[in-house]
């Protein structure tokens, strides 16, 4: 008896009932998606009114992995931090790693070796394409095909297992400091890493061939959630998902940070194949040729990475001056920014904002769901790419 | 008296074979599919793991029965038992052998179809009494897509059933022979797009992939059975794999020859009810259960390669496609029959030739797998006894 | 960011009497602005095909305190708008600072945006949730990290725990805390 009593307090005033209050037509059935469903990609509910198939309003419900890494960030000092940032987007660890840190260098005037800045490019690329390895696979999981998400968490084992090497971790990688990063990588590491580069382009031909080019996956994904140029901006979409729509900017083009400016690679963007520009087969399309451009990265940075220091000097109270600074890095998921700012006295941070892709990935549901019938939701949500901790930090 | 008793045995005998039979088709599917995807399926429990069903049935009846508070008891109980209830039914009619068949219906086919047909009731009955928005979602879905796929199949049915004369399984399969060209599946043109029209069909029929929104793990949990745990849901995972059994046997039988071989061995056996006529013919069983395994393999293989198709994608392939394929099929079957005898030599023409296109595209296949398999750099292994 | 201090100069001299400050040296230039003004200037710098910030990077809110003789006192807060423009080569910051006199006036003092990106609705919602700050005008405002019957504002620098929650006790249980295990 108890537990319903809680729930019926718990459900004053909630989404649910704010979809209720609205008068409901005699065939609308209000549904709820999750917080545990097998294809919303971590604890995201999305509170659903449906007419038969289709979906006539979505309103998404966060909050359930609501950590309070900000507020946690205030407490701690600089260097001590450095973990959590592996738990903000868990499947790209190494990326949140350097945008942190990189946002205390920028604020803190602190250099950073040469050969950190290749280690940590050559990671965060390795970590790239794990990320992407993990996006394509279940928007196939979700579309009812389960092999090609087997072979994904295969391929993974194999860069997880040249990442246990290089950072002793195979998810939460913990790897960069302030001012460089905490392990070398050394050269047996780097013609591994070659070595599985050589296996990785067949390997992403055949995955292509398996799902991408399937009839059934294509009718499927074709013109389903078509987000126009225009619409990306002001969505503040950012990562493949922008490029996916039609805009060419890349962060470590436009806004080049550690050696980006000096390596070689193309920007792809979403060109409509199959469909129009900016529905969810350009979104799958964008994340396998970004795994081809971050193997050209990656192939460029480990013949050119020089010898020297990995971790510059850097005081163990770390106590940067009064100011503030808006940091962003190109993370598999989008723009990540971290929002420092500094009291000038304390070593801790006094306020820390972190910006996340997924967050404004998430504005879109509410106005394009609409519409769609439910499978088509799912699949849309899939190719959108967010996983729940980046929303709720 | 004595032949109520006889009949009982024979129904729990019977009904051990087809749970063993669609038992260790899970663990066949299983295996397949960790191939499939570089990994073992299960290998542990028998030898190379083909007891691993007894293992989970045994494992089930253990487990809890929970009901949950809010639903309809008495539908919630009897919808697997009405599931279950149409496909038990449905292997009675088909024959392994020339001798070896439990009822000799002289509706035989159309027994078949109308039985599987009681799955529809079953499954909506399951998704509307667990009280669940998404098992209702999924139980209707279910009765849209298996009674819009009922059409197509029927008219494949139909056009074989012209083409061999009658609706007795034995019939039809004596009005094939044992060479590939004597089958009905290359018997003309309009038998083989039948075989197509039924061979799909049949899958949504299944509820398999690419047609098992009904049970769209990824959308909708589990469909229709979300609510069901331990010995319930073992039936409707169950009335799955029977299904999948009952098809391979009815497309043997219907399309390609059934118990037809080149050479007879006859033993003589009398098992009342198992062995007609005092004698079993092993040969012809031997090929007609080959037969549906090859089948039984294709179905598994085609479920662990596809996405599955969006319900109105699913009713489009119903009703746009397969309907006005099979009706102009049937329609070309009969002037084809009109004109063409079948023992003229236009119709001998058309089967040998066919069946060589047929035996062409099942090498090209071949080739096709070999050349995946050499091109690729992966590492394969491609023992399956591992 | 590629900031561009000659934008904040213009910015000045286009809303002379909105734009309080001007810090054009630091890691972050931005433009202090006042609040009743936040719509007008940012629809200009959406529109005007000299600003042309189409896409809105992130706004943030931080809680200005002071420790005055050893007694902590909320001064204010202060609201960081971060943009970028369409070829994303140029970027600018605005700064809103909203004064706190702590009887919740407020409320009210700063215009939602949301009408001009899509995805301004979410950050402020999470500003609302987290730190308090009410947007006007706004389409849509309502918890969105928290759930919404949780009471008080927990970024906020003076926030203090409510001892339970829909009778769940948020702290540490007193049993656990006697056997030295927590």
């Amino acid at each position: 008896m108890a537990l319903i009593e809680f729930d019926k307090k718990l459900h004053k005033g909630t989404v649910q009932n704010r979809i209720e209050l609205v008068r409901i037509s005699n065939e609308e059935m209000v549904i709820n998606m999750g917080p545990h469903h097998p294809s919303t990609h971590g604890v995201i509910r999305i509170v659903l009114r449906v007419d038969g198939e289709f979906i006539s309003q979505a309103r998404p419900d966060i909050g359930y992995l609501h950590r309070g890494i900000e507020k946690i960030a205030e407490g701690m000092s600089y260097h001590s931090f450095m973990p959590y940032t592996d738990r903000i987007d868990y499947l790209a660890a190494v990326n949140c790693n350097i945008g942190y840190a990189q946002a205390v260098e920028d604020l803190g005037q602190i250099e950073v070796p040469e050969r950190a800045r290749y280690c940590r490019v050559i990671t965060a690329e390795l970590n790239r394409i794990l990320s992407h390895f993990m996006a394509i696979g279940p928007i196939a999981t979700d579309l009812g095909a389960y092999t090609p998400f087997i072979y994904v968490v295969r391929e993974r084992e194999f860069i997880y297992k040249m990442m246990e090497a290089i950072t002793g971790a195979r998810l939460t990688y913990n790897y960069a400091r302030i001012g460089g990063v905490s392990r070398d990588i050394t050269d047996e590491i780097l013609r591994d890493i070659e070595k599985y580069l050589d296996h990785l382009i067949p390997f992403m031909d055949e995955y292509h061939r398996l799902i991408g080019a399937n009839k059934i996956f294509i009718e499927r994904l074709v013109n389903l959630g078509v987000i126009s140029k225009s619409e990306a901006m002001s969505h503040s979409l950012s990562g493949p998902n922008l490029r996916a729509s039609g805009i060419k900017h890349d962060i470590r083009k436009d806004d080049p940070y550690l050696v980006y400016d000096r390596l070689n690679f193309d920007v792809p963007v979403g060109t409509g194949a199959e469909g129009t520009i900016g529905d969810s087969y350009d979104r799958y399309l964008q994340r396998i040729k970004e795994i081809l451009e971050s193997e050209k990265i990656l192939r460029q940075a480990i013949s050119s990475i020089p010898s020297g220091e990995t971790l510059g000097k850097v005081p163990k109270r770390l106590v940067l001056p009064k100011g503030e600074i808006y940091s962003h890095t190109e993370a598999p998921r989008g723009e990540l920014g971290y929002y420092i700012e500094s009291d000038g006295k304390s070593d801790r941070p006094y306020r820390l904002k972190i910006r996340t892709g997924s967050f404004s990935s998430m504005t879109t549901l509410a106005v394009k769901i609409p519409g769609m019938m439910i499978a088509d939701a799912v699949a849309f949500f899939a190719s959108l790419d967010v996983v729940a901790p980046e929303i709720d930090r | 008296m004595w032949d109520l008793l006889y009949t009982i045995t024979f129904a729990i005998v019977y009904f051990f074979v087809i749970s063993i039979s669609a038992g260790f088709t899970t663990v066949f599917e299983r295996r397949i599919a960790g191939r499939i995807q570089s990994r073992i399926g299960p290998n542990r429990v028998g030898p190379q793991g083909s007891i691993q069903w007894l293992a989970d049935g045994l494992k089930a009846i253990q487990k809890e029965d929970i009901i949950p508070d809010s639903v309809n008891p008495l539908l919630f109980k009897a919808a697997p038992y009405l599931v279950f209830m149409g496909m038990f039914g449905a292997l009675v009619p088909i024959p392994l052998g020339q001798f070896t068949y439990m009822a000799d219906l002289n509706v035989g086919i159309f027994y078949v179809i109308a039985s599987t047909s009681f799955v529809v009731i079953g499954i909506v009955m399951g998704g509307w009494s667990s009280n669940n928005k998404w098992s209702l979602v999924g139980g209707i879905r279910s009765a849209a897509q298996l009674i819009s796929f009922e059409i197509p199949i029927s008219i494949s049915i139909f056009i074989v059933v012209l083409s061999a004369g009658s609706l007795n399984f034995q019939e039809i399969i004596k009005a094939q022979g044992a060479n590939p060209w004597d089958w009905f599946l290359f018997r003309n043109p309009f038998t083989f797009i039948a075989f197509i029209v039924y061979f799909i069909g049949s899958l949504a029929e299944a509820n398999r992939v690419p047609f098992d929104i009904p049970e769209a793990e990824s959308e909708l949990v589990a469909g229709y059975n979300t609510e069901y745990s331990g010995m319930r849901f073992l039936f409707f995972f169950f009335e799955e794999f029977a299904n999948i059994v009952v098809i391979g046997a009815i497309i043997t039988a219907l399309f390609l020859g059934g118990w037809n071989f080149w050479w007879r061995l006859e033993v003589p056996l009398d098992l009342p009810g198992l062995s007609h006529d005092g004698r079993v013919e092993i040969l012809g069983i031997l090929w007609y259960i080959i037969k549906t395994i090859v089948l039984v393999f294709f179905i598994i293989q085609i479920r662990w390669t596809l996405p599955r198709l969006r319900v109105d994608q699913l009713m489009n392939v119903s009703w746009k496609y397969l309907t006005p394929i099979g009706l102009l099929s049937a329609l070309g079957l009969i002037i084809w029959m009109y004109f063409v005898p079948d023992d003229s030599f236009l119709s001998q023409v058309t089967r040998i030739s066919m069946a060589s296109i047929g035996v062409i595209i099942a090498l090209y296949f071949f080739y096709r797998v070999y050349y995946n398999l050499k091109y690729t750099k992966a590492k394969i292994n491609v023992n399956p006894f591992m | 960011m590629r900031y561009d201090t000659s934008l904040l100069e213009k910015l000045k001299s286009e809303f002379p009497d909105d734009v309080l400050n001007m810090e054009a040296t630091g890691p972050m230039p931005h433009a202090l602005i006042k609040a009743a003004s936040l719509k007008r200037i940012v629809g200009h710098i959406r529109d005007d095909k000299g600003f042309n910030m189409k896409y809105l990077n992130c706004i943030t809110a931080v809680h200005v305190t002071d420790e005055h003789e050893g007694k902590f006192r909320s001064l204010g807060f202060n609201l960081i708008y971060n943009f970028t423009d369409a070829d994303f080569s140029r970027s600018i910051s605005l700064k809103v600072y909203i004064e706190d006199h702590g009887d919740g006036s407020i409320n009210n003092v700063v215009p939602s945006i949301d009408i001009y990106y899509k995805s301004a609705n979410w950050f402020e919602r999470e500003i609302y949730d987290l730190m308090g700050i009410f947007f006007h005008y706004s389409k849509d405002l309502s918890r969105i990290l928290l759930p919404p019957d949780w009471v008080g504002h927990p970024l906020r620098k003076d926030y203090s725990e409510q001892p339970s929650y829909n009778d769940m006790p948020t702290g540490r249980s007193d049993e656990l805390q006697s056997l030295r295990l927590v």
